[in-house]
């Protein structure tokens, strides 16, 4: 018998997607927006776990305040969910879908193109954004770090476009030396690219030499997935239940 | 219309781009490029050259189908996995809602096991039992390739 019944199977696959097609479908537009949710919600456990005060900042909706995520570049900031967090007088705002203005972005009051990008999820000072509206974009110096969310396989070109992206915003992070001096860097994750598939060969390759080369940048993927926990309170956390275990 | 193009238009559109990208992805191969380039120096005759032209594509559309069913079962698991996981992720920060477009996603929502259905259901779809186990074991493409010309003896 043939391994491959192709008659049987195009009948069988067709009945299927004839009877669930726009449920396939449907299903395939919201995984990609559920896993930018799902990057936004682990930045914010991120620095829960970290001991630092985690707000979340609803926006005013119908008179309610709701809780309202964005899918897209457009809209403005004001009208979403972002989360306010402190720690020892230091707050940030962890937002989502931000226009942030490039590194070498010299359009400040001159009639030239504003050189922005939006990133999935972006750290910035905490400060008043409700005025953003269209292409206005956060100050550079305001951003702090930021991830972007890729649901697939990655692929060495796409590694290298993040590369690319860093570069744009902050490229003291292509350094770790030049990284370790930035102040504002230090006690936030570096940025990352989380892909919700695995690297594939090439990038795997890739993402090797940015760890040789000690990019202040981060790559995670299904295989090691981001941790919600920097090493330091991770090493605590570990020595705090080995003490309660120790005691019981 | 051959069975392959009824299963191409039948498929939702960002399925059908799958399955065109997995049969450029069979066609590219070089196994396939040589023995066409060898039907066409060998065989002199119109009629008899188009049948075996016709052989081997029929074989790379069975092949392109089965990496389509083994691509398309992990796109629905791995996504379920995600909103399982975005879900309980929210919930940890004390939402338990998230709306999307015009869905509600949470743990009552009719999406919250949708992939899970949906890749149940195209496994049950899938009659050949030895690919079943394939795509259930996660193979890796080159596996069921392999598996594939070793049934087979082309592509």
């Amino acid at each position: 018998m043939a391994w491959f019944d192709q008659a049987g199977e195009i009948q069988a696959l067709t009945a299927f997607f004839a009877a669930n097609g726009a449920q396939a479908q449907d299903f395939g537009r919201r995984v990609y927006q559920t896993f930018e949710a799902s990057t936004f919600a682990k930045v914010i456990r991120w620095y829960d776990r970290n001991k630092w005060k985690t707000q979340i900042q609803n926006p005013l909706v119908g008179g309610k305040r709701r809780f309202r995520l964005k899918y897209n570049t457009r809209g403005n900031p004001k009208n979403f969910t972002y989360v306010r967090c402190s720690k020892g007088g230091a707050s940030v705002q962890i937002r989502h879908q931000l226009r942030v203005e490039t590194f070498h972005n010299r359009s400040k009051g001159k009639r030239v193109p504003r050189a922005n990008v939006v990133c999935d999820v972006a750290v910035v000072r905490d400060g008043f954004y409700d005025h953003l509206k269209g292409n206005m974009h956060v100050y550079k110096d305001d951003l702090i770090t930021f991830a972007e969310a890729k649901h697939m396989d990655a692929y060495a070109e796409l590694l290298a476009g993040f590369i690319g992206l860093v570069h744009e915003l902050q490229p003291k992070r292509l350094s770790a030396r030049r990284a370790a001096k930035v102040a504002a860097y230090i006690g936030h994750p570096p940025p990352f690219l989380n892909l919700s598939g695995v690297c594939m060969g090439s990038a795997e390759g890739l993402k090797a030499t940015m760890g040789r080369r000690h990019l202040n940048i981060n790559v995670f993927d299904s295989k090691s997935p981001f941790q919600a926990m920097s090493n330091l309170c991770r090493a605590a956390e570990i020595a705090r239940r080995a003490a309660n275990s120790s005691v019981a | 219309m051959t069975a392959y193009q009824e299963l191409r238009d039948n498929l939702p559109p960002d399925l059908k781009k799958t399955l065109s990208g997995i049969r450029q992805y069979a066609e590219s191969s070089l196994d396939y490029l040589d023995q066409r380039r060898q039907i066409f120096d060998a065989v002199r005759d119109r009629d008899e050259r188009r049948q075996q032209l016709a052989a081997i594509r029929e074989s790379v559309e069975q092949l392109s189908i089965a990496l389509f069913c083994h691509a398309t079962y992990r796109k629905f698991v791995v996504g379920d996995a995600t909103i399982k996981e975005t879900v309980a992720t929210f919930e940890d920060l004390r939402v338990s809602e998230v709306q999307i477009g015009s869905l509600t996603l949470s743990r009552r929502s009719d999406f919250y096991d949708l992939g899970a259905r949906l890749a149940r259901g195209l496994l049950d779809a899938i009659r050949d039992e030895t690919l079943r186990r394939q795509i259930v074991n996660n193979a890796s493409w080159h596996e069921i390739v392999a598996l594939y010309r070793d049934e087979r003896g082309v592509v």
